[in-house]
């Protein structure tokens, strides 16, 4: 996914160390006054929320941005993530208002993904430019 | 229907803003504390354009003013539905969301477009559909829409001095790391 006109190394924020680990999560032991990633609704998943987070961050930063990003090197973090968030929003309710929602926003798809409907979306692409 | 829109810019770069923006609302930001989780749904890399698309969902603590609440059932949580678009061919983040609470008495739609003005300057724009649904009377419906717009403005600004903050911490704590690097470099060469 190499691209003309991407910049080579973009001056990037990052705090992630190597391992994907939050240094100040495990200088805190998950203290949510000392991380920096917004919490989960559902408090039992934060620590794995954490995890993916970072590695996320990382990856879009480090990999993405820089038109290296092919691979989500995150799948497994975020397999772990998923399994505690599903069993959250089936508890809480909101699996079913969600599932209506996404249906609705995949309209915004046709729009936004620019799948071979230039003719069709060219209108509605510039609606924010205007 | 009501319309709010904004515009803001961000002494930052395109890269700095879009990946500060995936933690907006980390504890940096003192301000939007209104947004107390951020849950990702689905994230993937379309193969064919390189274009990131993320589902989020957004959960909100926020006292409405009494009569609304009474409206709303009287719970102060509320939940927004998020599809975000990044292509990174045009730098261009795209954001659009929907409340999923509330559904049968408003409907809020917003657009959030970040595009870069300059190599270290980045441009915001929002806009947000507002319709009010509870049926019949149009007093009512105005002065929902009337007090959400007050709430997109009042959270707007929060929204600038909070994400401000977060781009601070971010570049900060990155050449902190960047320098901490450096002087490991350096001790291994000696």
């Amino acid at each position: 996914m190499s691209r003309p006109g991407v910049a080579p190394d973009p001056p990037i924020n990052l705090e992630v160390d190597d391992e994907g680990t939050h240094r100040e999560e495990r200088k805190t032991g998950g203290n949510r006054s000392e991380v920096t990633m917004s919490a989960s609704l559902a408090p039992e998943c934060n620590e794995v929320k954490e995890r993916y987070d970072s590695c996320f961050l990382k990856w879009y930063s480090e990999k993405y941005l820089r038109g290296k990003g092919t691979t989500d090197e995150c799948a497994n973090l975020f397999k772990d993530y998923k399994k505690c968030l599903t069993g959250a929003l089936k508890e809480r309710g909101i699996d079913k208002m969600l599932e209506e929602a996404r249906e609705d926003h995949k309209e915004n798809d046709a729009q936004h993904m620019r799948r071979g409907c230039k003719t069709l979306c060219g209108p509605f692409n510039s609606y924010m430019e205007d | 229907m009501k319309v709010f829109s904004n515009e803001e810019s961000f002494d930052y770069s395109w890269e700095e803003v879009s990946t500060a923006n995936w933690r907006k609302y980390c504890p940096w930001n003192d301000k939007s504390t209104h947004v107390i989780a951020v849950d990702t749904l689905s994230r993937s890399v379309d193969t064919t354009t390189g274009i990131l698309r993320t589902e989020r969902l957004i959960t909100c603590k926020q006292s409405a003013p009494k009569w609304l609440a009474s409206l709303m059932g009287g719970t102060d949580i509320s939940q927004v539905f998020e599809t975000s678009y990044v292509d990174p061919e045009s730098k261009k983040v795209t954001m659009v969301s929907q409340n999923l609470t509330f559904a049968n008495i408003i409907n809020v739609r917003e657009t959030v477009v970040y595009q870069p003005l300059s190599a270290a300057r980045t441009q915001f724009k929002q806009e947000a559909q507002i319709t009010a649904l509870c049926g019949g009377w149009q007093k009512v419906k105005t002065a929902v829409e009337d007090a959400t717009v007050t709430r997109f403005r009042e959270n707007a600004v929060k929204g600038k001095e909070g994400f401000e903050s977060v781009l601070e911490m971010s570049r900060r704590v990155f050449s902190e790391e960047k320098s901490r690097q450096n002087q490991s470099t350096e001790k291994m060469a000696l």
